[in-house]
């Protein structure tokens, strides 16, 4: 929610676009379209598809926007939208829960690895090799884990709105996310991150530095 | 390989291997700030607004058309000529004389309505009661014997017509 001098709020815009105003739900879509997209990108693991389902969502979100509370945070709302969205489709498909990223035919693993078109604030140093494996470490967990630490991580969401976004008890959520970095921890751990580590040479993973 | 881990890493993975979960939630965030956010298409919000479009109906106000815009306008032209010219004695007499039009027109309404009522609760009057009267003919024996008798003879001439009448024409 944004609510500088001048900037109206994300409760603004949507009683805006309830007054029948689609520039104030545009809006909306501009503020969170990228944090929708790389949830469901994240999950179902294909920008294509991805595409898609962020446009479904925001497009049921439109449909919806009366039954939205203001009482709570547009953020947890839409991104709820879209985690359900994802799920939706993954049901349908039945996806492995299986990582298959890295053995995609025909693709360079690093366009898989790591965005291209959005450079991190590590980008330009040492970090790219961190982003890259991160990346990829992120790739191997269950999406059950992925889905939480982007939620947690990358889209600032607190424990409580987690829950409630995905329907989880707290303490469920909590466990979930250590277990999560725990895993994280373990594979950063075989890609050569720990001190004093060797990076692991039978994993598909570029080792650390290689990619640059 | 490892020795030139970064501090935030090196901190992370020792908050992790000590087991408190609280400190190693803090100490991931700033790592995770290295995670890529993937990203849509440039195009993504106008594409996710041509397909709102599509699902909803323009909201259309009336007073916003020409038409309504121009009679208004049209009428208030009028009301302002008629009070600028006219005098207070013609403005009563012609706004008498529209209101005695206007209730002599009312009342016509009110009594060709009352006509049109009478005149069709008589003609459905009329036809119930013959309705009634044909009714009570039939359910007595004698007449629906009859009826029934006639329906046989018709019906079996039919048939002996058709007999006769199908060997001339092969």
């Amino acid at each position: 929610m944004k609510s500088g001098a001048g900037t109206p709020t994300d409760a603004d815009l949507v009683a805006e676009a309830l007054r029948g105003r689609q520039d104030a739900f545009r809006e909306l879509v501009e503020r969170y379209s990228h944090a929708v997209f790389n949830l469901i990108a994240r999950m179902v693991r294909d920008a294509g598809v991805a595409e898609e389902l962020a446009q479904d969502a925001f497009v049921k979100a439109f449909g919806a926007l009366k039954s939205f509370d203001s009482a709570y945070k547009f953020s947890s709302w839409i991104l709820r939208i879209a985690h359900n969205t994802a799920i939706d489709h993954l049901r349908r498909l039945r996806l492995p829960t299986v990582s298959i990223d890295v053995d995609t035919p025909g693709r360079d693993v690093r366009d898989l690895l790591v965005d291209q078109r959005e450079p991190t604030p590590f980008a330009h140093a040492e970090g790219a090799d961190l982003a890259r494996d991160l990346d990829w470490a992120l790739t191997q967990l269950r999406p059950e884990y992925r889905r939480l630490i982007v939620l947690r991580y990358q889209e600032d969401q607190a424990y409580e709105e987690i829950a409630e976004m995905l329907d989880l008890p707290l303490g469920t959520v909590k466990s979930h996310l250590h277990r999560a970095r725990q895993e994280l921890a373990r594979l950063m751990t075989t890609a050569g991150w720990a001190p004093g580590s060797v990076p692991d040479s039978t994993r598909v993973q570029p080792s650390r530095g290689s990619a640059s | 390989m490892g020795n030139d881990t970064p501090d935030i890493v090196r901190g992370w993975l020792a908050a992790e291997r000590a087991g408190t979960a609280d400190e190693a939630d803090r100490a991931f965030a700033p790592v995770a700030l290295a995670l890529p956010k993937r990203q849509p298409s440039r195009r993504f919000t106008v594409d996710v607004m041509a397909r709102i479009a599509l699902h909803t109906k323009p909201v259309v106000k009336w007073w916003t058309w020409w038409g309504v815009q121009t009679g208004v306008a049209a009428s208030l032209v009028t009301l302002g000529v008629v009070l600028g010219t006219w005098s207070p004695r013609s403005m009563l007499v012609t706004t008498i004389a529209s209101a005695q039009a206007l209730v002599w027109g009312l009342d016509q309404v009110v009594t060709g309505s009352v006509v049109w009522i009478e005149t069709a609760l008589t003609l459905w009057g009329g036809a119930a009661h013959a309705a009634v009267v044909v009714g009570r003919l039939l359910v007595t024996p004698g007449p629906a014997l009859l009826v029934g008798a006639n329906l046989a003879v018709a019906a079996s001439a039919c048939v002996a017509l058709q007999r006769l009448l199908a060997p001339q024409e092969d």
